[in-house]
């Protein structure tokens, strides 16, 4: 008897089906107004980057523009176009290698302690301020070490900036690979690293690749750190990497901004145009490799 | 006509002495191979056997001979260690940072913690785990990937291959796609296809880790026959949840609770006649 009259007036208490449902409908619209207002919000100012970056960019585009060097504040972009592809081919060329071993280091050999001490320490080498990197690489390469003003000092550090993000990633890489791979190779009788090398890099290498693109693309945004390393050239870059200023696409962005003349405006523009044009290019390619990966698994 | 197509009566043709060199190849010399004759009858002889993961004790005083040609089965409830102990066999425990055991383990006559070779040693103790992990890559490279690294000549890898695939009875159904993947073969026939992996490396023991507990009723008739058929001429091991399955295949049975070995019998005797109440109450529980 006692349970009934319990059962009752908890069913009483509670508000009726049609007040809990008209509550729950208005709980479900006001946040899903909200969330669309917050996209709409992203989305309009990613189209306002685009559209003004396009719509101002695209009349500077010309045959000239990649035939031809800047000279002052006119002329073309192909000393800077060439200069950036140098810088961050310069850049994966010294990072990939030491990130992907340094990843494959602190995935799979590692003690568990140290592996946490090599991550944490990346972690922070990424929070560091790119300003920060361009003053260091300043005063030790371009400066110490008498670099100068070059293409392999600014390259040098444009890759101390995307390094952690590629060890980041092929650590992550071979970390998500299920551990059953590994123990049916090693149960055949192989060594650790010819497992490595054989059936997980294969799993790996998609991810990999993913992170290097990524890094690179964010080496191509980066202006900071060339400033005080790569200074500026109105000329090609050419094979001498040393004591060699070289020409890259964000400095024109920034300073041509500045200058007071319309077509020193045209060629930062466009400018970041090609910069933008660029970057899609690379997320483009790493979805394509992301989507073979997944066909493969 | 590839060479893989070649029908497999046709392609096995080894002269003794290559077999003979294969064979040293595959056992990581002669020295395995004659320390297992010596001890022919005791395969695995485990003593006093305690494994520790950091503090924590998982194996307790373990006392064990498990011999030649013969089913021996591991059961008991989860986490009593049986799987822990399979995995010492062949050192795979000793891949987890924190291992240590005490006591000696002899597999083939060689004490599992004075193994300098682990390589050929574990090519000598093959393994088959719970889940099918076919490796990334297709049908054939998946059986002649490790020979291929242990420096074994094309032509031998792929008779072996295939060799294997037909012991597993798998070749006929596979021998037009040995060069797809094998992630679209099913649950069953990708285990059978670990199996003729496993195999290929020619082992003297093989450990199984509950090696049918993913599969459907056919596919694990299907295995437990092959086991059968393997003991007839090497040692296996099984860890096994399926007590049906014990009783089906195996010779001995160990019965093994909280890190101790409770039982060790003949597999009959152990179900029917069981000498410690703790193994009568989960033998009972567990058959209903």
């Amino acid at each position: 008897m006692d349970t009934q009259a319990e059962s009752t007036l908890t069913i009483q208490t509670l508000p009726s089906y049609e007040m809990r449902s008209y509550r729950r409908k208005v709980k479900s619209i006001a946040i899903w107004s909200i969330s669309f207002a917050a996209l709409t919000f992203v989305m309009f100012i990613i189209l306002d980057i685009l559209l003004s970056v396009i719509s101002k960019g695209v009349p500077g585009l010309s045959y000239n523009l990649i035939a031809t060097q800047t000279s002052g504040i006119a002329g073309g972009l192909q000393n800077a176009i060439l200069g950036t592809l140098l810088l961050i081919a310069l850049s994966a060329l010294i990072s990939a290698p030491l990130g992907i071993l340094a990843g494959i280091y602190i995935a799979l050999y590692a003690p568990k302690r140290f592996g946490a001490v090599i991550r944490f320490f990346s972690e922070v080498l990424a929070g560091i301020p790119s300003i920060v990197i361009g003053y260091f690489g300043y005063m030790v390469m371009v400066l110490q070490w008498g670099m100068g003003f070059s293409a392999l000092a600014g390259g040098i550090s444009l890759s101390i900036i995307i390094l952690p993000y590629i060890v980041r990633t092929t650590d992550a890489s071979f970390r998500q690979i299920p551990k059953s791979y590994l123990e049916g190779a090693i149960a055949l009788g192989m060594t650790p690293l010819m497992a490595m090398r054989t059936v997980l890099l294969k799993l790996a290498t998609p991810g990999i690749l993913t992170g290097v693109l990524l890094a690179v693309s964010i080496a191509l945004g980066e202006t900071a750190p060339l400033i005080y390393t790569a200074g500026w050239s109105n000329f090609d870059p050419n094979l001498q990497l040393v004591k060699n200023p070289v020409a890259y696409l964000t400095y024109v962005v920034w300073t041509y901004l500045n200058e007071p003349y319309h077509s020193a405006h045209q060629l930062a523009y466009t400018a970041a145009l090609l910069l933008v044009m660029i970057v899609l290019v690379l997320h483009v390619l790493v979805r394509m490799l992301q989507r073979g990966s997944s066909k493969h698994a | 006509m590839t060479n893989d197509t070649v029908a497999l009566d046709d392609s096995i043709h080894l002269t003794e002495s290559e077999l003979l060199e294969l064979e040293a190849v595959l056992t990581g010399g002669i020295h395995l191979q004659k320390t297992a004759e010596i001890a022919k009858e005791t395969v695995i002889r485990v003593e006093n056997l305690s494994a520790y993961f950091g503090h924590k004790q998982v194996l307790n005083h373990l006392q064990l001979e498990i011999k030649d040609k013969e089913i021996t089965a591991l059961i008991g409830p989860s986490g009593c260690g049986k799987t822990t102990f399979l995995r010492t066999l062949n050192r795979m425990s000793h891949t987890v940072p924190g291992f240590r055991h005490e006591g000696t383990v002899n597999v083939l006559g060689q004490d599992v913690a004075m193994v300098r070779d682990v390589e050929s040693f574990r090519r000598a103790v093959g393994m088959l785990f719970q889940r099918p992990n076919p490796f990334p890559m297709s049908i054939m490279d998946n059986l002649t990937l490790a020979l291929k690294l242990f420096g074994v000549s094309k032509k031998e890898r792929v008779e072996i291959a295939k060799a294997k695939l037909d012991e597993v009875g798998l070749y006929d159904d596979l021998k037009d796609r040995l060069h797809q993947s094998p992630f679209a073969l099913s649950g069953g026939q990708q285990q059978r296809l670990c199996l003729a992996r496993a195999l290929a490396v020619q082992p003297k023991v093989l450990l199984l880790d509950e090696p049918a507990s993913a599969l459907d009723p056919k596919s694990t008739k299907l295995l437990e026959d092959l086991f059968v058929r393997l003991a007839e001429h090497m040692t296996i091991v099984i860890v096994t949840h399926n007590l049906a399955q014990a009783k089906r295949i195996a010779k001995r049975t160990a019965f093994m609770e909280a890190g101790e070995i409770v039982e060790f019998e003949l597999t009959d005797k152990l179900f029917y006649h069981p000498n410690d109440p703790r193994t009568r109450v989960y033998v009972e529980e567990q058959i209903g």
